[in-house]
């Protein structure tokens, strides 16, 4: 099938053109056609003399180039956790978030905000480890038996999601109003960042838990099947399993310890790839998503930097470009990809 | 020389006309029953000498102990404990709760005041003082967005909290500063007015910037003859959430960092030191100016109580090192705390 | 040789129902059914026999007990075909039986090209290659059961479980598939283990019958020994009689 070998490949090269696209946008203007012999002369001759004023470089390669790759590496982040876990736990209505390690993280955040604000980088390391210690939470609550059943773990994510959020509720209420206003704004998911410090913070950590996923991508096919066929297949069910919500943890945290919250790319592009695609198929699903997810999360934060003169939050702009086009979706097709 | 003989005639003129206006306003009633008309426009009858009241938040509390009725608080909100403007005598009464997560009419009711001072307009003003009303409590709000407003302000707390003398010689002092400093400004060519970025660096998020536009921050920038550069592209919006790049296009002479305190300043400061802010002329040239903001920190002006018209000359002498060498914000404070803030020392 | 033999097993869900039995042996190319009414425990003891389950007493696949062997080893020697089978994803039909391939391979690995001859050779065992590329959760539930048939013999097993695989089909697809299972054991010599609970079916694919009541195997041995009108009315509780056709036997319920 050469048309689909070729609408698969374009899908997998789209990142590409949409990051350049996404250096031309911006409040300093510098018109498309520089940036475009900016990025040639880069490559071509890095260590020659610049033609240009000194902030036109500072501005390209400093302050768009790690913005604009933070957003593709985070929207790969939540799109493939997304997807896998929709694999993992056979529910369409699973995302990123289902394990309690947003409420983790956002209550890591705040206690950095509340308590260690003298301490640099405190935020984004109790934002991380505690996302990790609300994943551990929900997967111990859901172990019985040494079995961790799916219902279980969806349920146990419910549950330490709500208690996570209560603790929050608690730090917001006795923190002052200053800080406050960080914790909710820190919650809001913002990319917008200063140099190539997060990125290289989050970027080592999301490239390798996709990579685990991505190896496991077939593997994610069978986890599919349900736990009874998957053992009787002769798979590992409960190592095979855990590894995959490790590896999606661990690129959700690294993200979201940077970036804060950002909603619905989790859920919505791995069903838009199905729909697309018409295949469950996880070895094609998983690097579809993981390129499509990438250029939701560039689109989105070219718009919040670009609708607007000022900052707008880009998980704001996230939900409400997902959910009614999720909604869309649900009428066109009547969730199709799941039947 | 010429200069600061005029600055006296300014401030005597002021400080007269403002007496004046005060005593046709009827602020000096002088009678123990009085008819308050509060900042949001309503009237609000108290019967007699106030002597028992509450105070929510910190800068009104602040006033009133400036104003000496320290012994007439009763009860405090639970933002009024973190601030080094208020004597401890004051910070151990109850606490009755915030604005934003609301009171506790029964500890209010408990402490049996004659009046409740108070914001409104955000939080759950409205529903407190409805409740406070309800339950026969007499409550003055008040707001502040501007210097008038401080002035506003201090003369109702001094009025209500019968110290409408005291109140009225601060506001007379705060008055005549403020308006010397606008006059002085005003005489500052366009062409010599600094651009200037004032602004607070999230420093829990990196990358976040929050520029002061139409705010009082924003706007006192622009009253000591600097030009806010969010006003030009932000105009009538408060504060402004922008990134560097925009922060790149400006490329102000001058940028002003708040804080409220001395660590978040040096975290803010810290933030800065990245290749991409080098390249900043203020940077370059060493004009960048952490200033304290709020109630946390005793090197604290800007904040809605008499320190504001500190601040402004703090500001002042920031953004016109030259032009104000004669104005000596350090005097300025120490005449406050010699004669209001007494209770700061010891 | 034997490809399972069982002795003294036991298992139980807590005090209310447990499974026993005592010895049963399967051999090559040998068909056993468990035949008994619903709730004897018949899909317990696939289960057990799997792994899937962990009872007490002894296993032994290929003459080898079980407890030595890992899941994935375990994958290889047993194909197992589960019964009321729920589908979560529209997966192609031979996207499903490349998944019997899953147990020879490790876990950051892909399929390869032998993996895909594998599961083409399954399909066209099982006689069902001009379905690959259909939808699974759109085809028939018989067509199903084929699918997962082949799946099980992608697995390249010695031992083939089915857990009632005559459920829910029609009367052509039942034969069909009753008639591939007993194929591909004479074919392949691959022990079948399958649970069934129509007699009529066991008496006619079946090279040994266990009759299963209450959790426990009552009779067994060749279908000739084992179902007569007093052991069928023993273990469904209801009054049958046998009657015999151009030298095959079927059985009747009264009424």
């Amino acid at each position: 099938m050469p048309k689909r070998k070729l609408l698969l490949s374009l899908l997998i090269l789209l990142p590409f053109p949409i990051l350049i696209a996404s250096l031309f946008i911006g409040t300093y203007p510098i018109d498309p056609l520089t940036v475009l012999s900016m990025i040639a002369k880069r490559i071509s001759d890095p260590y020659g003399a610049s033609p240009w004023p000194e902030v036109y470089d500072t501005i390209v390669f400093n302050v768009r180039l790690p913005r604009v790759l933070l957003a593709l590496v985070g929207g790969l982040a939540l799109s493939v956790s997304g997807a896998s876990l929709q694999g993992v736990f056979r529910n369409p209505l699973v995302d990123s978030y289902i394990l309690g390690v947003s409420a983790g993280a956002g209550l890591g955040a705040a206690l950095g905000i509340a308590y260690l604000s003298d301490v640099p980088g405190s935020v984004q390391a109790l934002s991380f480890t505690m996302g990790f210690i609300a994943f551990f939470t929900t997967y111990t609550v859901a172990k019985s038996k040494g079995e961790t059943p799916t219902i279980s773990l969806v349920l146990a994510g419910v549950i330490v999601t709500a208690l996570f959020s209560a603790l929050l509720s608690i730090i917001k209420f006795f923190t002052e109003a200053e800080k406050l206003a960080g914790v909710v704004y820190w919650m809001m998911g913002s990319l917008a960042v200063t140099g190539w410090g997060p990125l290289s913070q989050a970027a080592p950590l999301v490239l390798l838990g996709f990579a685990v996923i991505f190896l496991m991508r077939w593997r994610i096919n069978v986890l599919s099947l349900g736990d009874e066929e998957a053992k009787a297949l002769g798979v590992n069910v409960e190592r095979d399993r855990f590894i995959v919500l490790l590896a999606s943890t661990l690129m959700v945290s690294a993200f979201v310890s940077v970036a804060g919250i950002i909603g619905w790319i989790g859920l919505v592009v791995p069903h838009t790839v199905r729909m697309l695609l018409a295949t469950p198929d996880n070895r094609v699903v998983i690097p579809v998503s993981a390129s499509l997810g990438a250029v939701f999360l560039m689109v989105a934060d070219d718009l919040a930097r670009s609708v607007v003169s000022f900052e707008l939050p880009v998980g704001v702009i996230t939900t409400l470009v997902g959910a009614p086009f999720f909604l869309y979706l649900l009428k066109m097709r009547g969730g199709s990809a799941w039947k | 020389m010429k200069t600061s003989l005029l600055s006296v005639v300014v401030i005597a003129v002021i400080a007269v006309a403002s007496v004046g206006m005060l005593i046709a306003g009827g602020y000096l009633d002088g009678g123990s029953a009085v008819n308050i008309v509060d900042m949001s426009g309503r009237t609000v009858h108290l019967n007699h000498t106030v002597n028992r009241v509450v105070i929510l938040e910190s800068y009104w509390t602040e006033i009133a102990c400036a104003l000496g009725a320290e012994d007439k608080i009763v009860g405090i909100g639970s933002y009024v404990t973190p601030s080094v403007f208020v004597p401890d005598s004051v910070k151990s009464k109850d606490v009755v709760g915030n604005i934003f997560s609301g009171v506790n009419i029964e500890t209010v009711l408990a402490l049996d005041p004659d009046l409740v001072i108070m914001d409104y307009g955000y939080g759950k003003a409205a529903e407190t003082v409805q409740a406070l009303e309800g339950a026969g409590i007499p409550v003055i709000t008040l707001y502040a967005k501007s210097f008038d407003d401080i002035i506003n302000a201090t003369m109702i707390i001094g009025q209500a909290l019968g110290a409408s003398e005291s109140a009225q010689s601060l506001a007379g002092y705060m008055s005549s500063l403020h308006s010397q400093l606008l006059s002085n400004a005003s005489s500052i060519p366009t062409e010599e007015r600094p651009r200037v970025l004032i602004c607070n660096l999230d420093v829990w998020k990196e990358g976040q910037i929050y520029a002061y536009s139409n705010t009082s921050w924003g706007n006192v920038v622009v009253d000591v003859g600097g030009i806010n550069v969010a006003h030009e592209r932000f105009g009538g919006m408060q504060w402004v959430k922008v990134n560097v790049e925009q922060v790149l296009l400006w490329d102000p002479d001058i940028i002003v960092i708040i804080g409220r305190t001395q660590p978040i300043l040096s975290s803010q400061m810290d933030s800065m030191d990245d290749p991409i802010w080098h390249s900043l002329r203020a940077v370059k040239e060493g004009r960048v100016y952490p200033v304290l903001s709020g109630s946390y920190d005793r090197e604290s002006y800007l904040d809605w109580t008499p320190r504001m018209v500190v601040g402004e000359l703090q500001l002042a002498s920031c953004i016109h090192p030259a032009h104000f060498a004669s104005l000596n914000w350090t005097s300025a404070w120490d005449w406050l705390i010699s004669n209001y803030y007494g209770y700061l020392q010891g | 040789m034997e490809v399972v033999r069982i002795s003294r097993l036991e298992f139980s869900y807590g005090e209310l129902f447990s499974v026993r039995a005592d010895s049963l042996a399967v051999e090559e190319g040998e068909v056993l059914t468990l035949l008994g009414p619903n709730g004897s425990g018949k899909t317990t003891l696939l289960k057990c026999i799997n792994a899937l389950l962990k009872a007490s007493g002894a296993i032994s696949i290929c003459g080898r007990d079980i407890r030595s062997y890992t899941r994935n080893e375990l994958s290889r020697a047993i194909g197992y075909v589960p019964q009321a089978h729920a589908p979560s994803f529209p997966f192609t039909v031979f996207d499903v039986v490349l998944m019997g391939r899953v147990s020879y391979l490790n876990i950051f690995q892909q399929p390869s090209k032998a993996d895909y001859m594998k599961a083409e050779e399954a399909l066209s065992t099982v006689g069902i290659s001009s379905m690959r590329d259909r939808v699974y959760t759109n085809i028939s539930g018989g067509e199903r059961q084929l699918v997962l048939i082949a799946r099980a013999i992608a697995q390249e097993p010695r031992l083939l479980l089915l857990d009632e695989p005559t459920a829910h089909l029609d009367f052509r697809n039942q034969i069909t598939t009753l008639e591939t299972v007993k194929r591909l054991s004479r074919e392949r010599r691959i022990g079948v283990v399958m649970s069934l609970h129509d007699p009529n079916h066991a008496l006619l694919y079946s090279d040994q019958i266990a009759l299963m009541k209450g959790g426990k195997i009552l009779h067994k041995g060749p279908p000739g020994e084992v179902v007569n009108e007093e052991t069928i009315e023993e273990v469904y509780g209801l009054p049958v009689e046998m009657i015999g056709h151009s030298g095959r036997k079927f059985i009747l319920p009264k009424v």
